[in-house]
């Protein structure tokens, strides 16, 4: 396998990012909530964008049936997804700060696991669960927006999806599609979401910083 | 007059959030949803207290299973 120095990954960063973007990228975090479909692809996406720190949380195992919409591979089955997405970052690059947390989230713990991150990526798959994480984020922590994810199963026209903001909240999705019986959750669509809200994530810190 | 998504509803004394959800279509009394009022989230443990005032601006936003 070639190895790169961190200085070679500066350079490739500024080089095609432009030198602004790219030290301001280098000098902001993303906390994403949940591994899944949403932040698995999510965190590969930002870590190829040259962020220069994830916050990885997510209780789960890989399993077989996560292979049809996340990163991971058939290697992956069995482990932690905290330490299978942190092992496909790091194929990416090495460089990539990570904090891995192996818990489940809760109204109590959430907002203790994300102080300090730029922006949080709510990426769960229940729906109660993203309450909370939008709730616990918006009401305890200042100044931190959540990107969020709510409809977004299927497939379809890509115009559907579409982004809305309130507040301090960015929702992608079109809002209508949940995952039920025969509308299951397929890569391309949700891959789409997760782009979108990398997407915004990176708009989010840009735009504040670049101004 | 209020506003629930961005639509223009009568305002009457002691409106509830659950009245709001009525009024916005909703089936469920306590459906899955966010809350916005005046661009602040207003908690699920505090929806039963929680009386809507004249002039707010209301944002639903529906949350769906899938990640």
């Amino acid at each position: 396998m070639e190895k790169y120095t961190e200085n070679e990954y500066i350079t490739m960063q500024n080089t095609l990012h432009t030198e602004k973007a790219a030290g301001i990228l280098r000098k902001s975090t993303v906390g994403i909530a949940g591994l899944g479909g949403l932040g698995s692809n999510a965190a590969v996406a930002l870590a190829r964008a040259g962020l220069g720190k994830l916050v990885l949380v997510d209780f789960d195992v890989v399993e077989f049936s996560n292979l049809n919409r996340q990163v991971y591979t058939l290697d992956d089955i069995g482990t932690l997804k905290t330490d299978a997405l942190a092992g496909k970052i790091r194929a990416v690059n090495p460089y990539v700060e990570l904090e891995l947390i192996t818990r489940k989230i809760t109204s109590e713990n959430c907002s203790s696991f994300f102080k300090g991150v730029d922006v949080v990526i709510e990426a769960v798959d229940v729906a109660a669960v993203k309450g909370v994480i939008i709730e616990s984020i918006l009401t305890e922590i200042d100044e931190i927006p959540v990107v969020a994810a709510s409809g977004i199963a299927g497939y379809g026209r890509n115009d559907k999806m579409a982004e809305r903001r309130i507040g301090r909240l960015v929702l992608i999705g079109d809002e209508e599609t949940e995952v039920s019986e025969g509308v299951p959750l397929f890569s391309p669509r949700v891959i789409m979401a997760a782009g979108m809200q990398a997407n915004a994530a990176l708009d989010l810190i840009l735009n504040r910083r670049l101004k | 007059m209020i506003e629930i998504n961005k639509k223009e509803y009568d305002w009457e004394a002691g409106l509830s959030l659950y009245d709001i959800f009525r009024m916005a279509g909703y089936t469920l009394k306590k459906p899955s949803v966010m809350v916005h009022v005046n661009g602040n989230v207003v908690k699920r443990d505090s929806w039963d207290r929680f009386k809507v005032e004249d002039g707010s601006r209301i944002e639903l936003v529906n949350l769906l299973r899938g990640g």
